[in-house]
């Protein structure tokens, strides 16, 4: 049974915990991490299928570690889970090449489809920025 | 007296000539016509004297005796003269006697045989013509003068062509008597051409009266004077100088001792000489020649001498006197006369004009250092005059001495307003002291209208010319104040806000998290109990619940300290923004973004966006408007941020509850060089304009201009 690998990075170690129970249902966890740096130095070890990250971390953001890692790597796919809900931050964070984009609150109902769109390499947007599109 | 007098010279002259009588001396007489002789024959004697002594190889003394002590009208009386003569030399056998003038060879030769028999006698210093008739021995000598008075007449006529006049000075002696006759004989050859007047009738006062007041072309002849017509014998020296004060015409004589005394001059006899030759014949009659075989020519006027001053008084030019002239008395002329004041008087020049160079020298030294002095002081009190600061200078009283054009500015006086006044007018409790020397002291200052401003004055002593005085320097501090007042308020406006954030914040988390989170907990408590049914709807809310709660927690975070500004850029923090105030508030944003560089400092980008944001709150607080405008675009080497509703407007200067965010928004531009305006005028809206430069830019532009509407 090979299961997708995924890189999980969430700087706050509760949420970070729930993380990852909600992602063991169907994806293997190969790594946590707590901040952009680690993340992008993880990343390029563990090479996962998906990366579920973040956008507020210390050090260095999700959304920069997104836009550094595509410059080195342009398939490197990513699902950004966030507090903020605005469109513009969404749109983004899209330009920026994130292929997911999960509000935090919604990650028990919108996290396991959201990394499966992107391992497909589609687009995945929590409903709640649906709605409000 | 006059017998006293006779014999009291006779003894004086004894003694002075009896230097020795040791081996066989000779005695020589020298016999004078009167007493006065002896001093008018001076020259004569002295020169006879020396001449013998010298030319004749053995000692001789010589007594000198007058034949009689004055000239008189009448036949003198010779026997006091004979008694003392025959006393005198019955002892002393003379070896010579010899007579000086005609009345002396008169009385020698008249009383020869009873006064010195023997003794051979020399006739000395008489005119020839006065000898002429006498009875002379072989005993007897003759060295006789010819008184040329025609030569006198010719010369007169010589230097003075045009004289008509001659008078004639002479006494009324029987001896001048003679000569009178004597000489106008002479003159007949002259008086077709000249007019003679003999003035022998006249006493001398009045020969000098008649003398003053002389017709034009007129010539006096001082022919001798020895007893005028009134019988007062006179020294010719004395009447020859009173006349020559008095007379109106040119006074010609006979003697070379009259010269000098106011005669003009012309052939003269000189005594010097006639005392030589006298000498002459003395010695070889000394030495034992027969008298009669010794025989001289008569002595003659010599050669030509001249007063220049009497020649000068009369317009006698010097070619008109015959050739070979001498011309004594000669005005020394101006260098001579004056030499010693000439030279005083150029030493003293020299020294003057050393010291007018001197002084010009040092005038002009000056000058240049007065001009310098004046530049640097017209320098120096044009940047004191142009000086914002006032400066003032009192006396150690405090009497103001003088202030710059800063200093009356600052205090509302005109010009010179202040001179003399005392400094405490200007500011009170401020004393120009030694103890407040260098202290930069705050103090209140008054101006001439009375207002009060606060004023920072540095005072320092000067020691100038023994004196003390004090210059002020003062500052109008009133700008320094306000702003400090301003940055006092705005401090203490920053700490009330705070507060107010944080009670704010604590109420939000006190009165709305907490409460919410607690009713959470109540919910959660209650699930276990609920029926089955129940217990999904239960579980439902909370979960709806807690995604408020956190979105509201997440919102109240952001307010706190926006995060995501880095990785989001300038651009899409504004939108982001824009979007969660016109979701907060229902207020649409049009936000218009220009070209904006994707490299934008932190401190800039933070800075405008919480600009944006804090004028979209004052939108939301107080334009009651449903839209707004936010526009970011480059304008002049930076970038532009415009904040614009159409709402209620405010009245910029008077709105106090607004100033505290508008003066952040200045404070944190200012920061960055940037500029903040804010226009408002009420029921017209507000425009708010902040721009920031932009330095170091990478060139590196963000992508096309986008637009986002939010509603």
């Amino acid at each position: 049974m090979n299961r997708p690998h995924v890189l999980l990075a969430e700087d706050h170690a509760s949420v970070a915990e729930v993380l990852k129970r909600i992602l063991n249902d169907e994806f293997d966890v190969v790594g946590a991490v707590a901040d952009g740096v680690a993340l992008i130095e993880a990343a390029d070890i563990l090479k996962p299928d998906v990366i579920v990250a973040d956008i507020s971390m210390p050090r260095l953001d999700g959304l920069s570690a997104l836009i550094k890692m595509k410059e080195k790597q342009s398939d490197v796919k990513v699902v950004l889970i966030t507090m903020y809900d605005e469109p513009s931050v969404a749109r983004v964070a899209l330009d920026a090449g994130a292929l997911g984009f999960v509000m935090k609150h919604s990650a028990a109902t919108d996290l396991i489809p959201a990394v499966k769109a992107a391992l497909a390499g589609k687009t995945y947007l929590s409903s709640i920025l649906v709605e409000k599109e | 007296m006059r017998r006293c007098i006779a014999r009291f010279s006779l003894l004086l002259l004894m003694l002075s000539s009896t230097s020795a009588f040791a081996a066989r001396p000779r005695h020589v007489l020298l016999l004078y016509s009167f007493n006065r002789d002896i001093s008018s024959f001076q020259a004569f004697a002295e020169e006879f004297r020396t001449q013998v002594t010298r030319g004749f190889r053995e000692e001789v003394v010589f007594y000198e005796v007058a034949s009689q002590p004055a000239p008189s009208n009448e036949n003198p009386d010779e026997q006091p003269t004979l008694h003392y003569l025959t006393s005198m030399f019955a002892k002393h056998q003379l070896d010579l006697v010899a007579t000086v003038g005609g009345p002396a060879a008169a009385f020698a030769t008249k009383h020869r045989q009873e006064l010195f028999p023997e003794t051979p006698l020399l006739l000395a210093a008489v005119d020839e013509r006065y000898v002429k008739n006498a009875a002379l021995t072989a005993n007897d000598a003759v060295v006789a003068v010819r008184n040329d008075v025609q030569g006198v007449i010719e010369n007169i006529r010589h230097v003075l062509p045009h004289t008509s006049t001659i008078f004639l000075v002479i006494g009324n002696s029987p001896h001048e008597q003679f000569w009178r006759k004597q000489i106008d004989g002479e003159l007949q050859q002259f008086r077709s051409q000249l007019q003679f007047v003999w003035l022998n009738d006249l006493s001398f006062p009045e020969m000098l009266k008649r003398c003053a007041s002389l017709p034009p072309n007129s010539a006096i002849f001082y022919v001798l004077l020895s007893v005028d017509s009134e019988g007062t014998s006179r020294a010719e020296s004395v009447s020859l100088s009173r006349l020559h004060a008095e007379a109106s015409a040119p006074i010609f004589g006979v003697h070379r001792t009259q010269l000098g005394y106011g005669i003009v001059g012309g052939p003269l006899m000189s005594m010097d000489d006639l005392g030589s030759v006298t000498a002459g014949v003395a010695i070889r009659m000394l030495n034992g020649e027969v008298p009669a075989n010794i025989k001289t020519n008569p002595q003659l006027p010599g050669t030509p001498v001249y007063d220049w001053r009497e020649l000068s008084r009369w317009n006698i030019g010097e070619d008109r006197l015959p050739p070979e002239s001498i011309v004594l008395f000669r005005d020394p002329g101006v260098w001579e006369r004056y030499k010693s004041y000439i030279a005083i008087g150029g030493a003293i020049f020299v020294v003057q004009s050393l010291l007018i160079v001197a002084l010009l020298a040092n005038r002009s030294k000056r000058r240049r250092a007065e001009a310098a002095v004046r530049e640097s002081r017209d320098r120096l009190s044009a940047i004191l005059g142009t000086a914002v600061e006032g400066i003032v200078v009192t006396d150690e009283n405090g009497s103001i001495e003088s202030v710059n054009i800063g200093l009356e500015k600052m205090f509302g006086y005109g010009q010179l307003e202040l001179a003399g006044q005392n400094v405490s007018s200007l500011m009170a409790n401020v004393s120009f002291s030694s103890n407040e020397t260098g202290v930069n002291m705050e103090a209140q200052g008054t101006r001439k209208d009375g207002s009060a401003f606060p004023v920072a004055v540095a005072v320092s002593e000067v020691e100038l010319t023994g004196r003390r005085i004090y210059t002020g320097f003062v500052r109008d501090i009133s700008e320094r104040k306000r702003t400090e007042q301003l940055a006092r308020e705005f401090g203490l406006q920053l700490i009330q806000a705070q507060d107010a954030e944080r009670a704010r914040i604590a109420r939000e988390l006190h009165d709305d998290i907490i409460q919410r989170l607690a009713r959470l907990a109540i919910d959660a408590g209650r699930v276990h109990s609920a029926p089955d049914g129940d217990q999904h709807n239960t579980i439902h809310e909370i979960h709806h619940e807690l995604r408020r709660l956190s979105k509201d927690l997440h919102s109240l975070a952001y307010r706190l300290h926006p995060s995501l500004l880095e990785s989001l850029g300038l651009a899409n923090a504004i939108r982001m923004d824009c979007e969660r105030f016109s979701r907060q508030h229902s207020i649409s944003v049009h936000l218009e973004l220009g070209d904006i560089p994707r490299v934008i400092s932190e401190d800039a980008a933070r800075c405008l966006l919480r600009v944006t944001q804090e004028a979209l709150q004052n939108v939301a607080s107080h334009a009651r408007v449903e839209s707004a405008e936010v526009m970011l675009r480059q304008r002049n080497q930076g970038l532009q941020l415009i904040v614009r509703d159409k709402g209620v407007g405010f009245q910029v200067e008077q709105n106090k509850s607004r100033r505290l965010g508008l003066a952040s928004m200045r404070e944190r531009l200012g920061l960055l060089e940037g500029r903040f305006d804010i226009e408002s005028t009420p029921g017209q809206g507000t425009m708010l304009l902040a721009w920031i430069p932009l330095r170091n830019l990478s060139g590196d532009q963000n992508d096309e201009p986008s637009s986002c509407a939010a509603s």
